[in-house]
C-alpha cells in the first residue's frame, strides 16, 4: 500500500505542478480600496501595466489567510490601503470569485 | 432479419445522439454532468458495491491518534483534488468531470462507511477518483481510517485546515510563488 501510495502521491504532485503551470487561478496583487460584507475592491496593475480597480466576490468557501492563520472574512479586519493577494478561478461560474485572499500577518 | 436491422438502426441513432452530445459539449471536462447522468452513475456505483462491504462496520478505532494519522494522509494524498476541508475547491477538483464533490455535504455523508471504503479502495470509473487499494490489510486499514476522517470533515476547524496546509505536497514552483506572495504582502518586492 505504502509504495503504491508514494507513487500515486508523486504522480499527484506532478499533476499539481502541471495545474499550477497552466495557471487556472489568476493571481491578483494589489491594494485594498474598499471592503463590504461579501466583496472586496482592489486596485491592481495588470500585465500591460494598466491600473485596474475591481470588485472580488467572497463566498463561504473563500479561504482567507491573515499571515499563516486562516480566518473568517468578517474577522480578517481588512483595511483600505493594505496590500492583498487574491487567487481567482477564471473558470468559476461567478465572475471574480475569490478562491483565496492572502493578507500580511497582523502587526 | 428485420429485427437485426432494427437493432442496428437503434444503435446508429444512439451513436448519432452520442456524437451530437459530444460535439455539443465540445469534448471537455469543463462542464457538469446532468442530473440524469449523476443519478445513473450513483445508482451504478451503489449497485456495484457488494452488500457485505456496504454494511460492514468500520474496524478503525475512533481515537485522536487515528484521526490525526488519517488527517495527515488526507492532506498528502487527497487534498489535491478534494481540498483540505473536503469542499473540492481546488484547481484540480474544478477541472475534473465530474468535479470533486463537496465531501461535507449529504450526498457523501449519507453513504455508509463501507461504501466510502469501497470507493477509496476501488475508485470510481469515468471520474478522477483512482483506486487506492492494493489488497493488503495495512492498505485497507488506512482506507478505513480515511473514512473516519471523512466523517470529521463537516466539523473541521480553521486550525485543522491550517495544520493540513503544512502537510500538502508543494512543488518548487509553488514554493517560489509563495515566496513572491509573502514578499509582496510584506513590502519586500522592490
Amino acid at each position: 500500500m505504502k509504495t503504491r501510495h508514494v507513487i500515486a502521491a508523486a504522480a499527484l504532485t506532478v499533476l499539481m505542478f502541471a495545474a499550477f503551470v497552466s495557471a487556472h487561478s489568476i493571481t491578483v496583487q494589489g491594494t485594498v480600496v474598499a471592503v463590504e460584507a461579501a466583496r472586496l475592491q482592489v486596485k491592481s496593475v495588470d500585465a500591460a501595466k494598466k491600473e485596474l480597480t475591481d470588485w472580488y466576490a467572497v463566498d463561504r468557501d473563500t479561504l482567507v489567510k491573515r499571515g499563516t492563520k486562516t480566518v473568517k472574512f468578517a474577522d480578517a479586519k481588512i483595511a483600505a490601503g493594505e496590500r492583498v493577494v487574491i487567487l481567482v478561478d477564471e473558470h468559476a461560474a461567478t465572475k471574480n470569485l475569490a478562491e483565496e485572499i492572502r493578507l500580511a500577518a497582523a502587526k | 432479419m428485420r429485427r437485426t436491422i432494427r437493432v442496428f438502426a437503434g444503435l446508429a441513432v444512439l451513436a448519432l445522439i452520442g456524437a451530437w452530445y459530444t460535439r455539443g459539449i465540445g469534448f471537455t471536462s469543463r462542464g457538469t454532468p446532468s442530473a440524469t447522468e449523476t443519478t445513473i452513475m450513483r445508482r451504478a456505483r451503489s449497485w456495484g458495491t457488494p452488500a457485505s462491504i456496504r454494511d460492514q462496520v468500520n474496524p478503525a478505532a475512533t481515537s485522536d491518534t487515528v484521526l490525526r494519522g488519517a488527517m495527515e494522509h488526507w492532506a498528502d494524498h487527497c487534498a489535491g483534488c478534494h481540498a483540505n476541508d473536503g469542499s473540492g475547491h481546488t484547481e484540480m477538483g474544478h477541472g475534473l468531470y465530474p468535479k470533486s464533490p463537496d465531501m461535507r455535504a449529504a450526498a457523501t455523508q449519507k453513504l455508509t462507511d463501507g461504501e466510502l471504503f469501497y470507493i477509496i479502495e476501488r475508485g470510481v470509473p469515468l471520474t478522477g477518483m483512482p483506486a487506492w487499494g492494493n489488497g493488503t490489510p495495512e492498505g485497507e486499514m488506512a482506507s478505513w481510517e480515511l473514512v473516519r476522517f471523512i466523517r470529521k470533515l463537516p466539523t473541521l476547524t480553521d486550525q485543522d485546515v491550517d495544520e493540513m496546509r503544512k502537510l500538502n505536497p508543494t512543488s518548487p514552483m509553488q514554493m517560489e510563488q509563495e515566496g513572491k506572495i509573502d514578499d509582496f504582502l510584506n513590502g519586500k518586492d522592490h
